[in-house]
């Protein structure tokens, strides 16, 4: 060793480097044969569908799933008793049928026979029970526990007063009667929800904590593995009692960055992506590329909460709307969005049975503004300190937040914007510590109960929905009648006079909606995005009817 | 100090790395009244403009600017930005930015770096050992890390409204990032000033100092620190180069200067994703930050092999 | 953020404890010194995980409420904080953590729902790829640059040369990353833009580039580490071209250079077999050094690259305040730091036999 070659260093590096080398998918280099691969392409690739996730899993336990992105890969594996239709309609799932009594209190639901869990066991009207109770059981500490709070006896359960909820009720092995402490009209679309999909109770009480890690449902897809950060595969469910997927295997590759995935989209290398807003003009003007757009105005809100709890916009209604008025929403939605977002003028998306059609909102209207602004008390922005902006990472909510600043600038009013991850984002607007923050929101469930209920009304104060810390008793009032009128009309008229208070009062600074326009490979077909999609996660989208052309 | 300016002329590259920080310079110093419109306005309805772009002052009036005080007409040289600002200005001010920045935690940097390194060097024995294992453990941190920890500590309500009363007009992100980078760049000039302090120690006017019965302290402050200006003046200008890139890393990473104000780092992480359809927003910030780094990188060439002939065949 | 050894730093001679040069025997000497050197390690280590332990403990924010998201519950989060010990005096919290580290236990995640060793190891891994490309490339053209300027010595090439080197230490990495992108991915459509592999189906890759394992391996993995490799090798390549130069020219003054040409060796062959050898120590203490640095610090280039490695997942774990991460990471790369200066050091031995380790 008393010679020293510099190519001995460059050598062990470069080995070093190739010992991570991929192997050949046959094993034998010299063969260019597809002994394995069994065909062409398309049918290659008719076995695959890579799914883009912007974000790693948290979990998969239907009681701890509070994030779109694991709903996504959990929608694939449970069923509820009820489902969504691609309009936004509630149809059978597990349930083959079911009744609701006159009064509006008892659910009784028939099952479907022989639906197996992945495991090969039966679900029976048991599963049901314990798969409810489960998210009220002080052991789950469920973070949606509070959806089960219309049944009749969760909360008792919950806190240690009765030995079971009292309103689930298994009638026999095929059917399962729910009743409510008071009626609750969106009470069928809340059992759409991931939360209410259906668990085994065997392999959740072997290994309760490992569930979220290794699920099994009776859904579409089969759980095979989840590789953090990198991948979570499912497999087509041979045995699902719908129609069985044509798709073989259904690869969620978690992908953070947007310009990787459209990149993926473009080599081919995923079925679906979102468009970055900074792609959309290069999109637009690639004729291949712009006629693969799909998606339409979705139930997805952007928009910016005032802390109506805290000074200065705590009983100052006149100063939330001069802010609304200063922002221009056009100039956002043209240059930042590209016409890929929608005005936002109500509280309630469109899309559902009932939607102010003829809200104008706040248009912009700078010198509306300023004397709005001189009413709050702050002429010219006098005497009001400067706002501080929370809003999450993202480079394109930042460009948003910057013309927000600039817009109200222009009336007086000094913002300064600080960005924070999601996490420590969420934890200073729930602890109520920020004065002036990004809102999002995508609709549970089509029904303005969703908004109204859970964003607005006091009884979600703070952590709960109402971020905006916002209350009003005639509001609480008309949105709590609302919840127990069964007629449509008579609701659609409250939501109405609800909805008036609240967009008077402006608890939020409405910006837009967000499209749920997404990329799709040609071939794929069958693939129908919703209203109640957040693209690329697309929660609802049927990945399971999905089909190949070629 | 004349001298010193004709040996760089004569040195060629020193010469010009002293023009591009002579340029850099001005640019800091005058961005207000160079710049042609304001770096942080957003000229609706004249967004993602290529270099070359003029507005009339038609346009200007039907977008009402002038109402806002804003100056109406002109051309935007360098084009302008997704939001409708003009690049020429914001590169202008982010200049001013740049150059406070890396100078400030460079004087940071050099404080650090020189007590400690004095210290040790002068005094030897286990406070030597302990200083030096000190420069070790923050020689061995991940440098880029620390700064960003350290950012993310300062990321506090309270110390922010505190720096926010005292920065007056300038972004107080900045302090963040005198403080970060300043506490994090000092171990290479501490242990340069360490090994030229050891040499001069056991020097023959240190020791008839030592033996009129001078102080310690007498000793450093009038000896030993005049006689290490050469090797420091070579390692701050350097290090201004250093902490100018670091601190366009850090801005690019989205942490320091905060929106609307502008700094190039904070511009080209914005205008990356815009890159190919709008390459002007990220070529002039870029170059600009690059020029200057090798402008201080030659004149540190430069002095090097003025000041310090020893090391002349290392360059 | 520069991904290199400070320009201040670029190491003049190899470090004071290698150049020992005392007669010893081999073997068990060399042992011990490996011993000593990674007993001297300890307290630097310890040093850079109480600095980071105690900035952290001032960090704004309450990882509990982080971790518990959104339905906040006083009663859980207390449990919660006893059961992380967060309730603790910040020494306590230290000595708990040390603890914990000795029996090589990083702790687990707050956000990701792994242990800090188990979700690290995969970027750790991506990331030292990276680096040991970067760094051959470096190499290689660094060396091979610094080589042709010593031996053309004020020629045209020569300052071409080293205008390049100078420029390469000035240009901002992620500058230049996007430039790269811009020309050889969006422009040329030769590389890809982003991410570290292939994500399709490998077969029908297989099948498409018609079996050829080579085509297959390069569009499979070779052509995503091309981009980020060369943007990250920049600054390591100008810095190695630079000191080269440098260390060569020194080297060629010297007497037995001169002896050898004047038996009439052929200038190439003195070249590399005399004076590259020994200029080879400084240049060997400027890779290690990179090497380290470029391990920890290649944020900047994963960022714009969208690579999956440790310097992403430590600003997102900063970000996230998700301290265990960050503390874990903070730790694996001072190791690195510390083992791959040692290694450097015990390199010397291996180039100049008048070194001996005492």
């Amino acid at each position: 060793m008393r010679r020293f070659n510099l190519s001995i260093l460059i050598s062990v590096i470069a080995l070093l480097a190739m010992a991570g080398c991929p192997k050949p998918p046959t094993g034998n280099t010299g063969n260019t044969g597809n002994t394995n691969t069994g065909g062409t392409d398309g049918q290659a690739r008719a076995r695959n569908y890579n799914f883009p996730l912007p974000a790693d899993v948290k979990s998969l336990d239907p009681a701890h799933i509070t994030d779109t992105v694991s709903d996504s890969v959990a929608q694939r594996l449970f069923n509820r008793l009820v489902k969504f239709d691609t309009d936004g309609s509630v149809e059978p799932d597990l349930a083959e049928s079911y009744e609701i009594s006159d009064d509006g209190l008892v659910y009784t639901f028939h099952l479907r026979s022989g639906v197996k869990f992945h495991n090969g066991e039966d679900l029976n009207a048991d599963d049901v029970i314990y798969s409810y109770t489960r998210l009220v059981d002080p052991g789950t500490n469920s973070e949606r526990a509070n959806l089960m709070f219309y049944v009749t006896g969760a909360a008792d359960y919950l806190n240690g007063s009765a030995e079971s909820v009292s309103g689930l009720k298994e009638v026999d092995e095929r059917t399962v009667q729910i009743s409510l402490s008071a009626p609750y009209a969106p009470f069928l679309n809340v059992l759409c929800m991931t939360t209410f999909g259906v668990v085994p109770g065997s392999e959740v009480t072997r290994d309760e904590k490992g569930f979220g890690a290794n699920p099994v449902g009776t859904g579409p897809f089969v759980f095979e593995s989840w590789t953090p950060d990198e991948r979570v595969v499912l497999k087509a469910n041979r045995t699902y009692f719908g129609q069985v997927p044509e798709i073989e295997t259904l690869t969620f590759r978690i992908i953070n960055d947007e310009n990787t995935r459209f990149e993926n989209f473009r080599n081919g290398t995923l079925e679906h992506c979102d468009i970055p807003p900074s792609k959309i003009k290069t999109v637009t003007d690639d004729p291949k590329l712009s006629g693969l757009i799909s998606g339409e105005p979705a139930m997805d809100m952007y928009a910016y909460g005032f802390n109506c709890d805290a000074a200065p916009f705590k009983d100052n209604a006149a100063l939330r709307q001069a802010l609304n008025y200063a922002v221009d929403k056009q100039n956002i939605i043209d240059n930042i969005w590209s016409g890929l977002v929608t005005a936002q003028n109500t509280i309630v998306p469109a899309g559902m049975f009932y939607h102010y059609d003829g809200s104008t909102g706040y248009p912009y209207d700078p010198k509306k503004a300023e004397e709005l602004l001189a009413q709050a008390g702050y002429p010219k922005g006098e005497g009001l300190p400067p706002l501080t902006l929370n809003i999450d990472l993202q480079p394109t909510n930042k460009l948003v937040a910057e013309a927000v600043q600039e817009d109200l600038s222009r009336i007086g009013v000094t913002v300064n914007i600080e960005t924070t991850d999601w996490g420590p984002f969420l934890d200073k607007v729930y602890a109520g510590n920020s004065l002036f923050f990004q809102n999002t929101w995508l609709g549970d469930y089509p029904d303005p109960d969703n908004w109204l209920y859970q964003l607005l009304h006091s009884e979600n104060f703070g952590d709960a929905g109402n971020i905006s810390r916002w209350s009003n008793p005639q509001f609480d009032r008309l949105v709590k009648e609302a919840q127990v009128e069964p007629d449509q009309q008579k609701r659609s008229d409250l939501y109405r006079q609800a909805e008036e208070i609240a967009l008077s009062e402006a608890p939020w600074l409405l910006l837009f909606w967000k499209n749920s326009s997404t990329l799709v490979q040609p071939y794929v077909q069958g693939l129908t995005i919703t209203k109640m999609d957040r693209t690329p996660q697309l929660n609802n989208a049927p990945i399971e009817e999905v089909t190949y052309s070629d | 100090m004349r001298d010193l300016l004709r040996q760089l002329f004569r040195h060629g590259s020193g010469f010009v790395g002293l023009v591009i920080v002579f340029v850099a310079v001005v640019a800091g110093l005058f961005c207000g009244t160079l710049s042609p419109f304001s770096p942080t306005y957003q000229y609706r309805g004249q967004e993602k403009l290529p270099p070359g772009s003029a507005i009339t002052a038609d346009e200007a009036r039907q977008a009402s600017y002038a109402d806002n005080g804003q100056r109406s007409s002109g051309t935007f040289i360098w084009g302008t930005d997704s939001s409708g600002r003009d690049v020429y200005s914001r590169v202008l001010h982010g200049a001013r930015i740049s150059l406070l920045v890396g100078v400030v935690a460079t004087i940071i940097n050099v404080l650090i770096g020189l007590l400690i390194g004095t210290v040790s060097g002068y005094f030897g024995g286990w406070t030597d050992t302990l200083l030096m294992r000190l420069t070790d453990t923050f020689f061995a941190f991940p440098g880029v890390l620390l700064a960003i920890i350290i950012l993310a500590t300062l990321n506090n309500d309270e110390v922010k409204s505190v720096l926010g009363s005292i920065s007056g007009s300038i972004d107080p992100g900045i302090w963040g990032l005198f403080i970060a980078l300043g506490l994090t760049g000092w171990t290479g000039i501490a242990r340069v000033i360490r090994g030229t302090v050891i040499s001069l120690r056991e020097k023959e006017f240190i020791e008839a100092a030592r033996a009129v019965g001078c102080s310690n302290s007498r000793i450093i402050l009038l000896h030993i620190i005049p006689n290490c200006m050469a090797p420091l003046t070579v390692l701050a200008t350097m290090q201004v180069a250093y902490n100018i890139l670091s601190e366009a890393g850090l801005s690019f990473l989205g942490l320091g200067i905060q929106p609307p104000n502008a700094s190039w780092g904070g511009m080209l992480s914005t205008a990356k994703n815009y890159f190919y359809d709008m390459p002007w927003w990220g070529i002039f910030p870029g170059l600009a930050l690059a020029l200057t780094v090798l402008g201080f990188n030659l004149l540190g060439d430069g002095l090097r092999d003025i000041l310090d002939p020893r090391m002349k065949v290392r360059t | 953020m520069s991904e290199t050894a400070n320009s201040g730093q670029e190491p003049a001679a190899a470090p004071a404890d290698a150049g020992k040069r005392r007669r010893a025997g081999e073997g068990s000497a060399f042992w011990a010194y490996v011993l000593k050197r990674l007993g001297a390690a300890l307290p630097v280590l310890i040093g850079v995980t109480f600095i980071c332990f105690a900035i952290l403990s001032a960090a704004p924010g309450d990882p509990v409420r982080i971790l518990m998201g959104q339905h906040y519950d006083e009663e859980i989060a207390s449990e919660l904080r006893v059961s992380l010990g967060l309730d603790r005096p910040f020494l306590v919290q230290y000595g708990m953590f040390l603890g914990r580290v000795s029996h090589g236990d990083l702790g687990r995640s707050y956000v990701k729902n792994l242990p800090v060793a188990e979700y690290l190891a995969p970027k750790f891994g991506n990331t030292m790829q990276l680096t040991l490309v970067a760094m051959f490339i470096a190499i290689v053209f660094g060396v091979s640059a610094g080589i042709i300027s010593s031996a053309w010595n004020r020629s045209f090439w020569d300052y071409a040369l080293m205008l390049l080197a100078v420029a390469g230490i000035s240009l901002p990495v992620f500058w230049l990353g996007m430039l790269l992108q811009l020309l050889f991915a969006n422009h040329l459509g030769w590389l890809p833009v982003s991410d570290m592999s292939y994500s399709g189906n490998p077969e029908v890759l297989w099948n498409d580039v018609g079996g050829s394992y080579i085509a297959w391996l390069w569009h499979m993995s070779i052509k995503y580490y091309v981009l980020p490799g060369f943007t990250l090798a920049t600054v390591p390549m100008a810095i190695i071209a630079r000191l080269t130069r440098s260390s060569m020219l020194e080297v060629m003054k010297l007497d037995y250079i001169r002896q050898a040409r004047a038996k009439g060796l052929a200038y190439p062959r003195v070249v590399i077999t005399h004076a590259l050898r020994n200029a080879l120590i400084p240049i060997i203490t400027v890779v290690g050094n990179n090497f380290a640095v470029l391990l920890t610090g290649a944020v900047l280039t994963e960022t714009v690259f969208a690579w999956p490695g440790m310097g992403r997942a430590m600003v997102e774990a900063i970000n996230q305040l998700d301290y265990p991460v960050v503390l874990g990471g903070v730790m694996i790369m001072a190791v690195v730091f510390v083992v791959v200066n040692l290694i450097v050091d015990l390199t010397y031995g291996l180039v100049d036999p008048r070194v001996r380790y005492g």
